[in-house]
């Protein structure tokens, strides 16, 4: 009996799109058969039979009409983590920004550091973070090419510097993996072009803006601490900016925490790897949380600005306009 | 600014107001609190229930199999909370302003 009754309302089903139905069809098909059970039926009525074939091909009409703008949110998910994933790369710049912040404001009065104190550091690890900086800033502009060719320029460096120094160390080749993933993601066709699409191109300049104001105000703040916790604290501002602008700037929701999941994941990883090789030293928690804070802000400002700048015009205007 | 919200997306939205609910639990909800009946059926459910939440006034609160059958319910977001408020307080200043034309009308 029930058999049949959830036959007939599957059979009616068929007129919603195939991914609509993937999603939504077992949820569907229980409240129709909820219905009908409460009503002692096992076959839809006609008012339903027109009901579901209807919404099923006006959805259908929908889907055709919104061809080529939408895909799969796992798609997009991951093309917004390929144009995120140079920035994170570019976080090695932290201590590189810090470095020069104090040589600015404090070395430049007292006794300067030898030359081998911040040169070898400068070659090992700015050069290549300064090249990812740059794939972040092209991905900008919306030049997924210059971005390809940057991406493979930045790992051949950090192959480079690897061979070059002499001496292999993890945390370079944690680095170097994650250069590997950004630039064979960047490779695939279509997956950058359409991050920056699903990202936008304001929010991700904004982002990019975001970090770089994070990271410096983070470094001036706080000199003192290593490159761990700068980098998993300055991370942790950039992802919470991006899943707040994303969530909202946009209704991609379940866009925002895909990406916040793999980015998270990514943490993680890099996260372990930096424990491992002793590199996260452990600062005092309120140096982190200040400096968490203060990182946080200057992450989200321009990205609510980005994400509100239509209502922000329409406040001016109606502000311009009331001055007349 | 934004449009008018039509009376079922209204009702589903109270009737997920008070607590999450799963599909069968809205059409009976909004079946009680609309003054005349009102007995959504599936596919209109789904088409509403599919708009609100592209609008980010309702969202997935959980899942779960019940006798074989997936129940997904559904609850209200801040800002659906938000936007039926303000729904509220037109709808009550439209019937306050009904209510005194009629009162106006029976004095003459």
């Amino acid at each position: 009996m029930a058999r049949t009754a959830e036959q007939r309302y599957r059979r009616l089903l068929l007129s919603y799109p195939a991914d609509y139905r993937h999603e939504r069809g077992d949820d569907l098909l229980a409240v129709s058969l909820d219905i009908a059970e409460a009503e002692g039926r096992d076959r839809p009525t006609m008012g339903e039979r027109f009901d579901l074939v209807g919404h099923g091909l006006l959805r259908r009409v929908r889907g055709w009409r919104g061809a080529g703008r939408s895909s799969p949110v796992g798609f997009d998910a991951l093309a917004a983590f390929t144009v995120v994933l140079p920035l994170i790369l570019a976080a090695r710049l932290s201590r590189g920004l810090g470095m020069g912040a104090r040589w600015v404001l404090v070395w430049r009065d007292v006794d300067q550091p030898p030359v081998e104190v911040w040169l070898e550091p400068l070659i090992r690890t700015y050069v290549p973070s300064a090249i990812w900086l740059l794939v972040a800033l092209v991905l900008c502009a919306g030049a997924v090419r210059v971005a390809r060719v940057l991406s493979v320029v930045a790992v051949v460096v950090q192959v480079v510097v690897i061979v070059i120094s002499g001496a292999v160390r993890s945390v370079d080749l944690l680095w170097l993996a994650g250069g590997l993933v950004a630039a064979a993601l960047l490779l695939i066709p279509g997956l950058a072009a359409r991050g920056v699409i699903a990202v936008g191109r304001g929010w991700l300049a904004a982002l990019t803006v975001g970090a770089a104001a994070a990271l410096a105000i983070a470094q001036v703040a706080s000199p003192g601490a290593r490159l761990g916790n700068g980098l998993l604290v300055w991370l942790a501002a950039v992802v919470a900016a991006g899943a707040v602008g994303t969530a909202v700037g946009r209704r991609r929701g379940r866009a925002a925490l895909a990406v916040g999941a793999l980015v998270g994941l990514y943490l993680l990883v890099a996260g372990i790897g930096l424990q491992w090789v002793n590199l996260y030293s452990a600062g005092a928690p309120v140096e982190i949380t200040v400096w968490g804070l203060t990182s946080l802000g200057a992450a989200l400002a321009p990205t609510v600005v980005v994400a509100h700048r239509d209502r922000l015009r329409r406040a001016w205007e109606a502000f311009a306009s009331s001055a007349e | 600014m934004s449009d008018e919200l039509r009376e079922p997306s209204l009702l589903i939205l109270s009737a997920v107001a008070a607590e999450p609910r799963h599909g069968y639990a809205i059409i009976q909800e909004v079946e009680r609190l609309s003054a005349d009946g009102l007995r959504l059926r599936p596919g209109t459910l789904y088409a509403a229930l599919d708009r609100l939440a592209s609008e980010g006034l309702i969202e997935v609160a959980g899942e779960e199999v019940v006798d074989g059958r997936l129940r997904r319910s559904y609850r209200i977001t801040s800002s659906g909370g938000a936007r039926l408020a303000s729904e509220v307080s037109r709808l009550r200043h439209n019937a306050s302003v009904a209510a005194r034309g009629l009162r106006l009308g029976g004095m003459h």
